[in-house]
C-alpha cells in the first residue's frame, strides 16, 4: 500500500511543478511583451522574438497548467443538480465525471503525442525569422494531457468528490 | 438528429458536474466519433486544441487576469475607496456613489468583474454597513457594480470576442467606453437615492488631497492602459503587458507588499484563472470545428436569416436566449458557444458587430448576477459567512431591470458604442 | 446520412458514372477575393460535370479553417482538399518559399510560363514526398508596401521603419532594407496604422483595399518584390484512392480554374492600386530600371531561403533565372 500512497504524492507533486512552470510562462510571456514595446517605442528596434515566444508561452500555461486547476477544483463546473441530489448520488456522480474527463484526457493525450511526433517527421518551423521547429511548442499538449490524466485518476482515488470551481 | 444529440449531451455532461471545458471537449469527440468517421478524425483535437491558443491577441486575456490578482493583493482597492469616500461621502446616498466610482475605475484597471467585485467590496461592504447603509442595498449595489469590470475597458470577455470573430480588440475596448461611464452613472443615480436619507458631513480639502495622493497609483494605472490603446503607444496585448508589469512595480515599490507568499497567491491564482478559461476556449473549439464540419452553425444562421420578420425580433430573441443562458452558465462559456452562431447571424442580418460585442458584455454582466449561476453573487457570498444569496439576489434586483434598460438604450442609440471609434465598418 | 461517408468513396456507382463521394475544401481568404471566386466555380463545376457524384463541400472564409492548421488538416485527412499561402506551406516544403524571393517573378506572364514547366514538377514532387498533391496554383498577386512615414523610392527609404511583416523571407527583406519586421495579427493592423503602432505592412493591393488601408495609410509603394501565391492541396492517400476518371476531372477542372485566376490576378492587382490611388494613397510605382537596385539589396533575403531549401532551392532558383 505505500507504493500507492508514493505514487500518490509523487503524481500530486508533479501536477503542482506543471501550476508552477504555468505561472513562470505567464511571468515570462509579460517580461517578453514588455521588453518588445520598451524596445520598439523606444529604441524604434523592434524584437523578432517576443510575440512568437510569447504565444508559446501562453499556450503552454494553459496545457501544463490546466491539472493543478483541476485539482483546485477552479475549472468552471454547473453545479445545479450536484448540490440538490443526496449525499450517495452525488459520490456515483463524482465517479462517474471523473471517469469521464479522464477519458477525454487519454484520448487528447494519445492523439496529440501521435500529432507530436507527426510534425517532428514533416519537419515543420515556424513561418517567422525564428524558424522554431515546431513540434517544440506543440509538446506543451501531450504532456499537459498526461498530467490531465494523472489529475482524473487522482481524483477518482480521492473518492466522488464533486466540487464545483470558479473565480474569475 | 445531430442537433439533439449535441443539445442533450451537452445538458447531461454539464449536469452531472463534468467541468464545462471537458464536457465541450467531450461532446466534440463524441460528434466526431459518431458524425466523423469514427476515430479517424480524432487526429484533428491536437490541430483544433493548438490553434484555438495560437492566437496574440488572446495572450492579453492571460496577462490581464495577472495585473487583475497582483491589483486585489495590493492595496490599490483600499486606497482608492478612501479617495472615492472622502470626495462623495456628503452628498445623498454618498459611500454608494463612492463605491460605484471606485468599482469604475477598478474596472479600468482590470479586465474583470470578479477581480473589481472581490477588490472593492472587501473594502465597502464593512464600511457603509457600519456606516448605516443596508446590507442588502450594499450587497446589491457591489455586485452590480462589480460587473462594470468587464464593460469598462480593458476587458477579459472583449478580448474572447474579439479572438473568436476576429474584430479588433482595440475596437472593442474603445467601445465599451461610453456604454461603461453611463451604465456607471445610471448605477450612481439609482444608489444615491435609493440611500438619499444617508449623508455625512463633507470632507476638508486638505482631506481629500491627501487622501487622493495615496491613490494616484490606482488612477494612473488605466490612464496608461487606456490612454496607450488609445494613442497606439501600444496594441490592447502589450497594453495588458504594460499593465500587468506597472501593477507589480506599484506592488513592490509603492505598497512594499510583495512578500513571497504574497507572490505565490498572485502566480497560483492566476494560473487558475487562466487555464480555466483557456480550457474553455479549447474546448468549445473543439466542438465548434465538429459543429462546423457537419454545418450546424451555418443551417442555424441561414434558418434565422431566411425568416420573414424583422431582423429586430431576431436580436430581441437572441437577447433574450442570451439572457436565460446568463442564469445558468458562466460568461466565458455562454460567449464560446454562442458566439460562432450568433456573430454570423448578427453580420448577415446587418447589424454593427462592434455595437453587438458590447450588447453582448452587458448581457454578461447580467448573467454575472442572476440566479441560480452568477459569479458575482459567490463572490460577495464568499466575502462575509453571513451573506445570504437570497439577500444578494434582492438587492441586485434593481439593477437587472437598469440593464436590461440600458442594453433598450443601446439598440436605439447605437452611436454610444460607435461615436469614439470614429470609423464605423 | 451522407457526412459518414464523407471523404471516402462508396463503391455503387456503375462503369459510365463517376463513384460517388464527397470531398471537403476549406480556404481562408474572404469570399468576394478573386481565388475564392475561383475555387467556389472550381467546386460547382466539378460538381455539376460529375453529375453531382463528385460533390465539393466547402467550408469558406476560415469557418473551418485559419491559415495556421490548414496544412496540418491536410496532411491529417482533417479536410481532404484546402487552399493555403505558398509561404505557409515553406514551413514544411522549404523549396515552396521560392514565390518569397524577392523579385524572383519579375511579370505575371513569366510566372504563368514558369508554373507551367518544371519548376512546377519539382515543386509538386517535393509536396507529394510530404504527403500532399497539389492541383493548382492560385495567383494572390504581388505584394506592396504602404506606410506612414515617406515615399519610399529606393530601398534606403526603409531605415528605420516598422513594417508589419508576411512570413520569414519578405521579414528578411525588410530588416536588409534596414527597417524592422513586426508580428502583428491580421486584424490589428489597421488599427496599428491608424494609431502610428506600425510604420507600414506589407500585402497585396487586393488585401489593402478590402482593409481599407487607404485610410490609415497615406504611400503605397508598388515593387512587385514578391509573387504571391496560394496552393489548392489535396491529401496525398486520399487523392491515391480515387478512381482516375475522378482525378482526371478533377486535374481539368483545377487547370482551367488555375487559367482563370491568373487572368483575374493581374486585373485585381491594377484595378485595386488604381482605386486606392483613387480613395487619396500617394502611389509610387518603382520604375523597371531601379529594380536591379531593389533586387541587389535584397540579396539577403535570396541567400535564406537558399539556405533553407538546399539543392532543390538553387535548382529552381535557376530555372527561374533562365526563363527571365
Ligand atoms: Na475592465
Ligand atoms: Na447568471
Amino acid at each position: 500500500m505505500r507504493i500507492f500512497s508514493i505514487l500518490y504524492s509523487f503524481l500530486d507533486r508533479l501536477i503542482q511543478a506543471g501550476g508552477a512552470v504555468a505561472g513562470i510562462l505567464i511571468i515570462l510571456a509579460t517580461c517578453m511583451t514588455t521588453f518588445d514595446v520598451i524596445a520598439r517605442s523606444v529604441f524604434n528596434q523592434p524584437t523578432v522574438w517576443a510575440t512568437e515566444l510569447c504565444i508559446y508561452a501562453i499556450i503552454g500555461s494553459c496545457f501544463l497548467g490546466s491539472a493543478y486547476t483541476l485539482r483546485t477544483y477552479s475549472h468552471i463546473t454547473v453545479d445545479l443538480l450536484i448540490n440538490i441530489v443526496p449525499r450517495k448520488v452525488q459520490k456515483v456522480l463524482g465517479y462517474v465525471s471523473n471517469v469521464f474527463g479522464f477519458v477525454f484526457s487519454l484520448i487528447f493525450t494519445i492523439y496529440s503525442l501521435e500529432h507530436v511526433l507527426n510534425t517532428y517527421r514533416l519537419g515543420t518551423t515556424s513561418s517567422s525569422l525564428l524558424r522554431v521547429p515546431m513540434y517544440l511548442p506543440e509538446m506543451f499538449l501531450p504532456i499537459g494531457g498526461l498530467l490531465l490524466c494523472f489529475a482524473f485518476i487522482l481524483q477518482i482515488v480521492d473518492g466522488g468528490v464533486s466540487k464545483g470551481g470558479g473565480h474569475l | 438528429m445531430n442537433i439533439t444529440f449535441f443539445l442533450g449531451g451537452m445538458a447531461a455532461l454539464l449536469l452531472i458536474g463534468i467541468p464545462v471545458a471537458f464536457a465541450l471537449g467531450l461532446l466534440a469527440i463524441g460528434g466526431m466519433y459518431l458524425f466523423n468517421g469514427g476515430t479517424f478524425s480524432f487526429s484533428q483535437i491536437p490541430i483544433i486544441s493548438y490553434k484555438s491558443l495560437d492566437d496574440f491577441t488572446l495572450t492579453a486575456l492571460s496577462m490581464y487576469v495577472l495585473m487583475s490578482q497582483v491589483l486585489v493583493v495590493s492595496g490599490v482597492g483600499r486606497d482608492l475607496y478612501e479617495m472615492a469616500s472622502k470626495w462623495f461621502r456628503h452628498l445623498p446616498g454618498g459611500l454608494a456613489i463612492a463605491t460605484l466610482f471606485c468599482c469604475a475605475i477598478f474596472a479600468a484597471i482590470s479586465g474583470s468583474s470578479v477581480a473589481t467585485a472581490v477588490t472593492v467590496g472587501a473594502v465597502a461592504l464593512p464600511e457603509m454597513t457600519k456606516r448605516g447603509y443596508d446590507k442588502r442595498t450594499v450587497l446589491g449595489l457591489l455586485a452590480a457594480g462589480g460587473t462594470l469590470g468587464i464593460l469598462i475597458p480593458p476587458s477579459v470577455p472583449m478580448i474572447i470576442y474579439g479572438s473568436v470573430t476576429g474584430e479588433s480588440i482595440g475596437k472593442l475596448f474603445v467601445a465599451g467606453i461610453i456604454p461603461g461611464i453611463l451604465l456607471t452613472i445610471i448605477f450612481m443615480i439609482y444608489a444615491s437615492w435609493k440611500t438619499r436619507h444617508i449623508k455625512e458631513k463633507p470632507a476638508t480639502w486638505s482631506e481629500r488631497i491627501e487622501a487622493s495622493k495615496t491613490a494616484i497609483w490606482g488612477l494612473i494605472l488605466p490612464i496608461i492602459v487606456i490612454g496607450g490603446i488609445y494613442t497606439g503607444v501600444f496594441t490592447p496585448t502589450e497594453a495588458a503587458a504594460i499593465g500587468a508589469m506597472i501593477s507589480i512595480l506599484i506592488a513592490i515599490f509603492v505598497y512594499k507588499n510583495f512578500t513571497f507568499s504574497n507572490i505565490k497567491k498572485i502566480v497560483l491564482s492566476t494560473v487558475k484563472t487562466n487555464a480555466m478559461i483557456l480550457m474553455l476556449i479549447v474546448g468549445a473549439m473543439l466542438l465548434g470545428y465538429i459543429m462546423t464540419i457537419l454545418q450546424i452553425p451555418q443551417t442555424i444562421t441561414q434558418f434565422a436569416i431566411s425568416q420573414d420578420v424583422s431582423p429586430w425580433v431576431i436580436f430581441i430573441l437572441i437577447n433574450i436566449v442570451l439572457l436565460i443562458l446568463g442564469c445558468f452558465l458562466e460568461t466565458i462559456s455562454i460567449l464560446v458557444i454562442t458566439l460562432p452562431i450568433l456573430y454570423p447571424i448578427i453580420t448577415a442580418l446587418g447589424f454593427n458587430p462592434i455595437w453587438f460585442a458590447v450588447i453582448m458584455v452587458v448581457n454578461m454582466e447580467l448573467a454575472l448576477i442572476t440566479p441560480p449561476v452568477g459569479l458575482n453573487l459567490f463572490v460577495l457570498k464568499g466575502l462575509d459567512k453571513t451573506n445570504t444569496i437570497a439577500e444578494i439576489v434582492k438587492g441586485v434586483v434593481p439593477y437587472v431591470v437598469i440593464m436590461i434598460m440600458f442594453i433598450v438604450v443601446l439598440a436605439i442609440f447605437p452611436e454610444l458604442t460607435t461615436i469614439l471609434i470614429g470609423k464605423v465598418q | 446520412q451522407s457526412s459518414s461517408t464523407t471523404g471516402q468513396q462508396s463503391n455503387k456507382g456503375t462503369n459510365n458514372e463517376y463513384e460517388p463521394v464527397t470531398i471537403r475544401l476549406a480556404y481562408n481568404l474572404p469570399q468576394d477575393h478573386h481565388i475564392s471566386v475561383g475555387i467556389e466555380n472550381f467546386a460547382k463545376t466539378v460538381t455539376e460535370k460529375s453529375g453531382g457524384n463528385v460533390k465539393i463541400q466547402v467550408y469558406p472564409a476560415g469557418q473551418l479553417l485559419s491559415d495556421k492548421e490548414m496544412n496540418q488538416a491536410i496532411l491529417t485527412g482533417g479536410v481532404e482538399m484546402g487552399v493555403n499561402s505558398s509561404t505557409l506551406w515553406a514551413s514544411t516544403v522549404p523549396a515552396m518559399g521560392i514565390f518569397d524571393v524577392p523579385y524572383a517573378f519579375p511579370n505575371y506572364e513569366l510566372a504563368g510560363k514558369a508554373l507551367s514547366g518544371e519548376l512546377r514538377e519539382k515543386l509538386n514532387k517535393a509536396m507529394e514526398e510530404k504527403g500532399v498533391k497539389v492541383l493548382m496554383y492560385a495567383d494572390y498577386g504581388y505584394a506592396q508596401f504602404a506606410n506612414n512615414v515617406r515615399q519610399l523610392k529606393s530601398p534606403e527609404d526603409f531605415k528605420g521603419l516598422k513594417i508589419r511583416s508576411i512570413g520569414d523571407i519578405p521579414s528578411e527583406m525588410i530588416k536588409a532594407y534596414g527597417a524592422s519586421p513586426v508580428f502583428l495579427g491580421a486584424g490589428e493592423v489597421y488599427t496599428a496604422l491608424q494609431r502610428k503602432t506600425i510604420d507600414g505592412a506589407t500585402s497585396g493591393t487586393t488585401a489593402m483595399l478590402q482593409r481599407h488601408y487607404d485610410e490609415v495609410a497615406k504611400y503605397l509603394t508598388i515593387n512587385n518584390y514578391s509573387y504571391l501565391e496560394f496552393i489548392l492541396a489535396v491529401n496525398k492517400s486520399f487523392w491515391d484512392r480515387l478512381p482516375e476518371k475522378t482525378k482526371n476531372l478533377l486535374s481539368e477542372t483545377a487547370q482551367q480554374t488555375e487559367q482563370w485566376i491568373r487572368e483575374q490576378a493581374k486585373a485585381e492587382d491594377e484595378r485595386t492600386a488604381k482605386e486606392l490611388e483613387e480613395k487619396g494613397m500617394e502611389v509610387y510605382v518603382v520604375p523597371e530600371s531601379d529594380l536591379p537596385k531593389w533586387k541587389e539589396a535584397a540579396k539577403p533575403a535570396r541567400d535564406v531561403y537558399i539556405e533553407r531549401a538546399g539543392d532543390l532551392g538553387k535548382e529552381l532558383l535557376n530555372i527561374v533565372e533562365t526563363i527571365n
